[in-house]
């Protein structure tokens, strides 16, 4: 029975990335992000039809800015229209709330794509920037849900293009902030392994998938992603990755095992040098060079 | 003869036991009577089994001399050399002298040394299993075994909280209450406790018991005469010579002497202006104290309690002392102590005294400074802080993330991938009836159902389901063991002496009988069961790491030479 | 006199079933017509076990059995008596079928016609649910608030007339009472003209509104089918508002004779608004909404606009205006106050005692004064004092007093040796509830009477 009262919501966060999904659609041109979107479409109303408390939110992480997809800021749903809900979709014996819902997200990432195209654009996304907006909607519903509810929140990334380590920081902090906000990050991932977002997901306690066949991107989904963190438990699902920790070195980007530290800046090094590039600290060491000298003196004579 | 490379010390002839003659041999470690007829020892006592020995008053007929054992049993030997009563005398004195000497050097050695042991491995089922398999099986040699391994135990329980000496009551004496015995007289019940706390407190008493027990009086007689004597009674004023104890009660008041020269040399503590006052400075003048008194009685007795509360707290200091410097053999120590030979506490003791006089200045400074220093009127020190400049911050906002070769792209290649999305997006109406295809759905079903490719290595079984709990158990002791054994080959580097390269050697050795012994043997049982995974790799694994650096030592060791 | 009243209260306790108990009660070809709606799809899946909702999920794209030893693979180890639950549930309402495997293994496959329709409702594809697609602009249009304004009114009237009172009953037809009386929520007498209220009505009274709606479109829908109403299409359309819209019209054009009708009695219950009996236009309302949470939560959930506070003192205050509430907390605390905007009473051991003599449990009133306890009262974390609580459930206790065992009386023993043995003997087998050896009676459980005969009939054949 306590299950039942218990809402969740789910903040999905699409990567949207034009260039990446132009390149894949010139590759491969039967996996198009239309069919993508089409896939996340089902999920996301299967995610409402499991109970009718739950609620879903959804943002896409484009190039230039991480923007609502659904639901709709109230600034645009003024300008929107007047008729929640398009009248077109409803009538094909769909669910109303999920024709709306396929309706709004449909017009706004046709928005979004076409009113983005004169900007300039990169090969990354805006991961980190979604994160923070999907962290900041769940803390809002959590305060406004009725005190006797229950709400817990989880958000799916789904992503495609490849991690940008200028955004390390930023997404890191959004990361520990969802561990310490008990939200679960999950990762669905379209095309190569992310390092950080194995991190994220190891933190907080989600579930990391690279899969393997995008064409049955739903099914993975319904599988995987669509159960929430306690269901989960009850199920068997693929087997945590063992995820990279190591650090990068400053000086050439590697990811090393062992590596120097400075103890002044704590900057990382794969190899010694005697003054630390970063703070310009020098390094003397006393320790063992002397002792090799004690022992060839006492050696000698 | 069994053992009969053993030295002996002494043989006696003419030794009575139960009856029948025979021969009192008095060997290194043991003590064994053989009858006449026979050649093989009827009796055999190894020293550290016995406790103590008691000889006949001299008034009785026969000249005897009884062991008695720690098990409590006893055995009496009479000695009658045809010779008369003074040579059966002078036999018996000199068994007896033997074994003074002897006895202690066993009773705090041997006995001590094998109930440690033994106690230990009782109470430490691990250690006794590694004792089983380590030694039981000849892999090392129980020396070995103890010098290493137990070293933390037995230091660990005598350092730690365990062993902490108990200190001698201040009030013992009194506390042994006299019991009247309804005719006139009064009976002490004196303990081993009491006696031994009588000896910690006052040495002289223990020489003296050495010297008169038991050939010139019995135990009870020494006490009686103990608690009879003067010394006892404190308050007396001269010193007779006809006791026994006057010796004891000179000592003592040397003893008091010294101690009051050894005064609290405190330079900033004057002790003789010390007066007790119940008000507070500045309430009403203080009186002198004039109740000196003159009772010269009164006097003795405070010295002897003063004296007696020194005593009291040495006994504890000693302790001390005797554990730093030797184990055991606290008997002929202290008892030596007295006599010529300085004792090792009085070394320590020496030692510490000179070294408080040379550091005496620098403490001084060191108080005088405190005094006069107040921590409030020192000026204000700011510290320099040194600024962190930091050059380049980006480089911690940078992920880690390796530079890999990024899909190059152009500036045109990225507009037309833009445009051919938008295109994309702009003829798009969702059909969602059309999602998936149901062979691609079965697919995937297939891919994350068990046993599937994404779903490697969730076996259902957990590993201790599958490996039996005997098979765990042993293991553990395996792992326990060969751990031991690799602890002591490791803790051999840097071999900075000849027994460390020694012992590398030994140690390498062992890890081979060990492997040959016991992992092989455990392997082909592994094996016999059938078990599919590899249990003991981790354990060859260490093995061959330890070997790799074997080998690079000697190497390196025979490139030294050469 | 305490035994005869709680043989009654528990004989009557007020059955409520959820909407599963209720499908099962359905024949099989009646659930197959059922699922021909994407309405009842979604209605049934909202349903089901967390567990099983999975289930439908995984097997919904995919049109061919899959073996039940891989879907029992599908739970960890530990929770599969949870799955065999699942299991069984699906099986008992038809949602998916055995069907042997190409192997000759058994697999399990979902109903076609539910597949289709679940998949309808979530995916589209299929025809609209209303019947025609577009409506003009309803010149007449109402807004939420005057929506659930109406319902309210229209559902208490209901209440109102339950209890008896005079205020706005007028409008209750000849069908509600029918719906009453049949439900057995209220009884008619002799003397009075109107029908009374029943002990079943008091525990009705004290339900959440949504449960209460629930219950009653149950009864309804057992008379409707006596009445000829069609079962299916009178199920199928009720679902179907519950996914509605607030606020949003729909046209009643292109509904069938029955659904008309339906749709006339929604209207009375306050289920729907409906400007006109000829405007092809309706309106449905938050009761029929909440009809889809309500059916799954017993334990239903607070509400926003709770109004009483239970003090540890005894005290029960109502921030409320509404007679109706005041009269149902009437119904078991002692009233002592009204304000313009407050009613305050007291919780006695007598006015307890009193509502369970009418047959209302003590887990009832807990449980009204939980789902209307003030907002406030949550934040406190504490929403009814636990000395409250058990206090009520104590009082409930006192009633129970008696335990009532069917049993056969065995007396007039011959001697006391052949009274110890068979009494040993009934013992032995657990079956002896009472005995008195002076007196050479016992007591044998209705179930144990058989063995324990045979056993005396032997013994004496043995003895003479």
């Amino acid at each position: 029975m306590s299950d039942r009262k218990k809402a969740s919501l789910l903040v999905v966060v699409i990567d949207t990335n034009p260039v990446w999904w132009g390149q894949r659609l010139v590759d491969q041109p039967d996996k198009s992000l239309t069919q993508f979107l089409d896939s996340i479409m089902v999920f996301t109303n299967s995610h409402l039809m499991m109970n009718h408390r739950n609620k879903l939110a959804v943002i896409a992480a484009h190039t230039n800015q991480s923007c609502f997809l659904y639901p709709r800021a109230e600034s645009r749903e003024a300008a929107g229209g007047g008729e929640p809900g398009g009248a077109a979709g409803a009538h094909d014996g769909k669910y109303e709330l999920f024709a709306q819902v396929n309706e709004q997200v449909m017009e706004e990432v046709k928005n979004l794509i076409l009113t983005s195209l004169e900007g300039h654009s990169e090969t990354d996304s805006l991961l980190a920037g979604a994160l923070a907006m999907s962290l900041c909607y769940i803390h809002r519903c959590e305060k406004e849900s009725f005190t006797g509810e229950d709400l817990s929140s989880r958000i799916l990334i789904i992503k495609g293009s490849e991690d940008n380590p200028a955004q390390y920081m930023n997404f890191m902090n959004a990361v520990f902030t969802a561990q310490k906000q008990n939200v679960t990050i999950d990762a669905c991932i379209l095309d190569n392994d992310s390092g950080l977002l194995q991190q994220a997901c190891d933190i907080t306690g989600g579930v990391y998938l690279k899969i393997p066949q995008p064409s049955g991107l739903l099914q993975y989904l319904l599988w995987v992603f669509l159960p929430d963190p306690t269901l989960r438990l009850k199920l068997t699902l693929p087997p945590k990755a063992q995820v990279d920790y190591r650090a990068a070195c400053f000086c050439h980007r590697n990811l090393i095992d062992i590596g120097y530290v400075c103890s002044v800046c704590l900057s990382i090094f794969c190899s010694f040098s005697p003054i630390c590039s970063t703070c310009q600290t020098t390094f003397k060491f006393m320790g063992l060079p002397k002792i090799a000298k004690k022992k060839q003196k006492k050696l000698n004579p | 003869m069994s053992r009969s490379s053993e030295e002996v010390l002494l043989m006696v002839n003419y030794v009575r036991n139960k009856k029948t003659d025979g021969m009192l041999y008095m060997m290194g470690e043991r003590m064994a009577w053989m009858q006449n007829s026979k050649n093989t020892f009827s009796y055999s006592h190894p020293y550290a089994d016995i406790k103590s020995q008691k000889i006949s008053p001299d008034s009785k007929e026969k000249v005897q001399l009884q062991v008695v054992m720690h098990n409590g049993s006893a055995n009496t030997f009479h000695f009658n050399n045809p010779e008369g009563r003074s040579a059966q005398i002078q036999d018996r004195d000199a068994v007896k002298e033997l074994l003074q000497q002897l006895l202690p050097k066993f009773r705090h050695k041997l006995s001590s040394e094998l109930e440690e042991k033994n106690r230990l491995l009782k109470e430490n089922p691990e250690l006794f299993q590694l004792y089983k398999d380590l030694v039981v099986t000849q892999v090392i040699t129980a020396d070995e075994f103890w010098a290493t391994q137990a070293n933390k135990y037995t230091n660990g329980g005598e350092k730690g909280e365990l062993k902490q000496q108990t200190g001698v009551s201040a009030a013992f004496l009194a506390d042994i209450k006299p019991q009247t015995d309804g005719c006139n007289g009064l009976k002490y019940n004196l303990t081993a406790d009491i006696i031994e706390s009588i000896f910690r407190t006052y040495p002289m008493v223990r020489k003296k018991h050495a010297e008169h027990v038991p050939h010139e009086m019995t135990e009870s007689d020494f006490w009686t005469r103990f608690f009879q004597s003067h010394y006892f009674h404190r308050d007396r004023t001269t010193l007779g010579n006809k006791d026994i104890f006057s010796e004891c009660a000179k000592k003592d008041e040397e003893d008091i002497k010294e101690e009051m020269d050894k005064n609290v040399k405190d330079p900033f503590l004057d002790l003789t202006q010390l007066t007790d006052s119940t008000l507070d400075e500045g309430y009403g003048g203080t009186t002198e104290d004039k109740r000196i008194s003159h009772n010269h009685t009164n006097l003795t007795m405070i010295r002897r309690f003063n004296y007696h509360s020194t005593m009291v707290l040495k006994a504890c200091e000693k302790n001390m002392g005797q554990q730093e410097s030797h184990k055991g053999d606290s008997a002929t120590n202290s008892s030596e102590q007295i006599g010529d030979s300085p004792s090792p506490m009085m070394n320590g003791e020496a030692s510490t005294s000179s070294n408080t006089e040379q550091s005496e200045p620098v403490t001084k400074k060191a108080r005088i400074r405190e005094k006069l220093e107040l921590e409030d009127f020192q000026p204000e020190e700011k510290e320099k802080s040194l600024n962190l400049q930091l050059s380049r911050m980006d480089r911690y906002l940078h992920g880690p993330t390796p530079v890999v070769a990024v899909r190059y792209t152009t500036g045109e290649d990225m507009m037309q991938a833009t445009h051919s999305v938008a295109t994309e997006i702009s003829h798009w109406t969702p059909n969602l009836t059309q999602v998936i295809s149901e062979n691609v759905a079965l697919s995937v079903l297939g891919e994350l159902s068990p046993g599937g490719a994404l779903m490697h290595g969730t076996s259902l079984q957990q590993l201790h389901q599958m490996v039996s709990p005997n098979v765990q158990e042993e293991l553990k002791q395996q792992y326990n063991a060969l751990c031991e054994l690799l602890r002591h080959f490791w803790a051999c580097f840097p071999t900075s002496s000849k027994f460390l390269e020694e012992k590398v050697v030994r140690m390498k050795s062992t890890l081979e009988r060990f492997q040959m012994a016991k992992l092989n043997s455990l392997k082909e049982k592994l094996e016999e069961d059938h078990y599919s995974i590899d249990l003991t790799g981790h354990m060859e694994e260490m093995l061959a790491a330890a070997y790799r650096k074997f080998d690079m030592w000697q190497s390196k060791r025979i490139q030294k030479k050469s | 006199m305490a035994s005869t009243l709680s043989g009654i209260t528990s004989g009557r306790k007020i059955d409520c079933k959820d909407l599963h108990s209720y499908l099962r009660t359905l024949s099989a070809s009646i659930l197959d017509k059922l699922y021909n709606h994407p309405a009842t799809c979604l209605a049934v899946f909202r349903e089901l076990p967390e567990l099983a909702k999975h289930y439908v999920l995984r097997l919904l794209f995919i049109e061919q059995p899959i073996s039940q030893s891989v879907v029992s693979l599908w739970v960890d180890n530990k929770c599969h008596s949870e799955h065999q639950e699942v299991v069984h549930v699906l099986t008992d309402i038809r949602v998916w079928q055995e069907q042997p495997l190409p192997g000759g293994m058994q697999g399990w496959i979902l109903s076609p016609t539910f597949r289709q329709n679940l998949k309808i409702a979530l995916l589209g594809g299929g025809h609209s649910w209303t019947g025609r697609s577009h409506l003009p602009p309803d010149k007449y249009a109402k807004d939420i608030a005057f929506l659930d304004k109406y319902a309210m009114e229209r559902w208490e009237c209901i209440l109102h007339f339950m209890v008896g009172s005079t205020e706005g009953t007028a409008g209750v037809s000849r069908d509600i009472i029918q719906v009453l009386l049949n439900a057995g929520l209220m009884k008619e007498s002799s003397s009075d003209p109107l029908p009374t209220i029943s002990p079943t009505g008091f525990q009705f009274l004290l339900m959440d509104t949504a449960l209460q709606v629930w219950f009653f479109m149950l009864q309804y829908l057992e008379m409707a089918e006596s009445k000829g109403l069609n079962l299916v299409d009178c199920l199928s359309f009720l679902f179907q508002l519950s996914f509605s819209t607030l606020g949003k019209d729909y046209s009643a054009d292109g509904m069938n004779e029955t659904q008309l009708k339906f749709l006339q009695h929604l209207r009375e219950f306050g289920l729907v608004y409906q400007r006109k009996r000829k405007v092809m236009r309706y309106y449905p309302t938050r009761l029929a909404i909440n009809l889809a949470s309500g059916i799954s939560s017993v334990n239903s959930t607070p509400h926003a606009h709770g109004c009483i506070i239970v003090e540890t003192n005894y005290r029960v205050y109502a921030y409320t205006e509404s007679p109706l509430l005041i009269a149902l907390i009437a119904l078991f605390c002692e009233m002592l106050y009204r304000f313009p905007n407050m009613a305050v009473a007291n919780l006695s051991r007598e006015s307890v005692r009193d509502a369970l003599a009418r047959g209302i449990t003590a887990e009832q009133i807990i449980n009204f004064l939980r789902t209307h306890a003030h907002p406030e009262t949550y934040k406190v974390g504490q929403v009814i004092p636990t000395t409250i609580m058990d206090q009520i459930r104590l009082w409930e206790l006192e009633r129970d007093r008696f335990k009532f065992t069917e049993g056969v009386l065995y007396s007039q023993f011959l001697s006391q040796s052949d009274f110890e043995l068979l009494r040993d003997y009934a013992q032995d087998l657990g079956v002896l509830v009472w005995d008195n050896p002076s007196k050479r009676v016992m007591v044998v459980s209705r179930a144990g009477h058989d063995d324990v005969k045979k056993f005396w009939k032997r013994q004496k054949a043995g003895n003479t």
